[in-house]
């Protein structure tokens, strides 16, 4: 029975059952970071949340959602603690940040609405994680955005979902609204966007100048989401790779089982194998150097946590 | 669950039922429209790049539209450019309301376009005028919106007028606007009249006929175009205080702001 975390998706105002990220996964994330094409990385990153979160499939979840479950699996996984390095003034300085926090400010987020005009009601959510790639590139096309945030349309007693349909397909309804009602859906957008960008998510000042360096709001944009995730998950691909190699080599763990636990579970053996080995180190200094054990001095700092 | 072309029929008829009536100052009665939909006013984002003297995205787009919302589809080769002018006026009000803003002499006033719906009624619109210069005949006519499209289409659709030297510019812009307004070119020889087709001519061969007419003809045909920008003008003139008016532009900055 695999280990589950709960996960609250904004868009649905309920938690959810989330898998526990394994190290191959969050090596993957890590690697995905480093591939040019944009489109790619949002494949596989929506393609291992979908895999750790089942209640996700066949419905639409939203950019909320999907920050939301990355930021747990962040937490629990990875590590509690966001660390930010910063350049201000020539100087190097570190923000940290706890997740928890993070996520207790995504839980706030509630961009849904109903608006009605006359027989029509449209119900809208957010942007939609399966159309992130459509918002790559700066994408800032209104009926795009329309069709990403309408859940669903209903007139009169028929009802259409749009989860059910493919963008192109959503687009060619928007097309055919009038032009008054998808005005007054779109008004609603930017009042609610407008209200979530006045509130942040994330800021950095400048430890100097108490000035912010860096300021993300609550409003989950394409841009707002893929800098989460770059700092969420971007870590130097060497010390992953290092991490494991060791792992294997010194601690003796096998690679399929050190693939399917946790970086953080890795990391906790990574810190009772360099105890065992200080120990060893102590009780033999006087004849033997110990196994070949790489730099004791920052064993994180190898983990890359 | 309804079908993407049951809920595309829905919206169809939502749309038909919300059509308005516009007065047609040509045909001298009231036509059926319907609302703009989403996508035609997206269309009008794509003609921002029009660059002056041209407008021929915002022309094209809005033929199409009157095209697609008219519920007499008949009556469009019949429509002048007034006629345009004043569907164009309500279909802004139906979607953005009447209120728009006017800059005179630097100042910026918000004013009501609703008076242009009167002026429309009383619109004394100028009548088909033939001009006699030796063997030819030549008859002007309020350029017809079907012209006006047709011309745009052909000469301009898929040409980046930003890189279009000032000589074609000029030229363009002369046989163009003299072109919608000539309606027919006979030939008066040893007492038998040849009609040239005029109307039947592709915009190229129009171009070539004017470019071969005798220049007085141009005289007549400049007076005429001065009657017709007045009759425009009066069309699009509202108040802006109590004691001033003025004339606007439908460009499409119409269709894209309050």
């Amino acid at each position: 029975m695999p280990f589950t975390l709960n996960a609250y998706l904004p868009s649905f105002k309920q938690d959810v059952s989330v898998y526990e990220l394994n190290y191959k996964q969050y090596r993957d994330l890590v690697k995905s970071l480093y591939n040019s094409n944009k489109k790619e990385t949002i494949q596989q990153y929506n393609s291992i949340v979908a895999d750790l979160c089942p209640f996700i499939k066949d419905r639409d979840t939203t950019f909320e959602d999907k920050l939301s479950i990355l930021l747990t699996l962040r937490n629990f996984c990875i590590s509690p603690d966001l660390k930010l390095k910063g350049t201000a003034d020539k100087d190097t300085f570190y923000h940290t940040v706890t997740i928890d926090n993070l996520l207790k400010e995504v839980r706030t987020i509630n961009k849904s609405a109903t608006i009605v005009i006359d027989n029509i009601t449209v119900d809208i959510s957010s942007y939609k994680m399966r159309d992130e790639q459509v918002f790559a590139g700066n994408n800032k096309d209104i009926t795009i955005i329309l069709a990403s945030y309408i859940d669903t349309l209903k007139i009169d007693n028929d009802k259409v979902e749009f989860k059910d349909l493919t963008i192109e397909e959503r687009v060619k309804i928007v097309n055919s609204l009038p032009y008054a009602l998808s005005d007054k859906v779109y008004e609603s957008i930017i009042q609610t966007e407008n209200y979530y960008d006045s509130q942040e998510l994330l800021v950095v000042a400048n430890p100097h100048t108490d000035e912010a360096v860096l300021r993300l709001s609550k409003n989950i944009t394409f841009e707002v989401l893929q800098k989460m995730i770059e700092f969420l998950f971007t870590e130097d691909l060497g010390n992953v790779f290092r991490a494991f190699y060791n792992m294997v080599k010194f601690a003796g763990f096998s690679p399929e089982y050190i693939d399917s636990i946790t970086p953080v579970e890795m990391q906790v053996y990574w810190m009772y194998y360099m105890q065992d080995q200080s120990e060893k180190q102590k009780s033999t200094s006087t004849n033997n150097s110990g196994a070949m054990l790489p730099s004791t001095s920052s064993p994180n700092a190898e983990l890359g946590f | 669950m309804a079908s993407i072309t049951n809920i595309i029929s829905s919206l169809n008829s939502i749309t038909e039922k919300s059509s308005f009536n516009v007065y047609i100052p040509s045909l001298k009665k009231e036509v059926r429209f319907k609302p703009l939909s989403t996508k035609q006013q997206q269309s009008f984002y794509s003609c921002v790049v029009d660059i002056v003297p041209f407008y021929t995205r915002f022309i094209i787009a809005t033929f199409n539209i009157i095209s697609e919302n008219c519920t007499e589809p008949a009556i469009i080769s019949q429509l002048n450019v007034f006629d345009r002018l004043v569907i164009l006026l309500a279909l802004r009000k139906n979607t953005l309301g009447s209120s728009i803003a006017i800059i005179k002499d630097k100042v910026q006033y918000v004013s009501d376009f609703d008076i242009c719906f009167e002026n429309a009624k009383t619109l004394d619109i100028p009548d088909s005028k033939s001009v006699n210069l030796g063997n030819i005949i030549v008859e002007l006519q309020v350029p017809r919106v079907v012209d006006q499209y047709v011309l745009e289409k052909t000469l301009r659709e898929n040409v980046d007028t930003s890189k279009m030297n000032p000589d074609t510019i000029i030229s363009q812009s002369v046989l163009g606007e003299t072109s919608k307004l000539i309606k027919s070119v006979k030939l008066v020889q040893e007492n038998e009249t040849i009609d040239v087709n005029y109307e039947q001519l592709n915009v190229k061969d129009r171009f070539t006929v004017l470019e071969n007419l005798p220049a007085e003809i141009m005289i007549e045909v400049q007076q005429y175009a001065k009657l017709v920008s007045q009759t425009t003008d009066k069309l699009l003139t509202v108040n802006i205080t109590e004691d001033k008016t003025a004339i606007f532009d439908i460009t499409v900055d119409f269709f894209l702001s309050k």
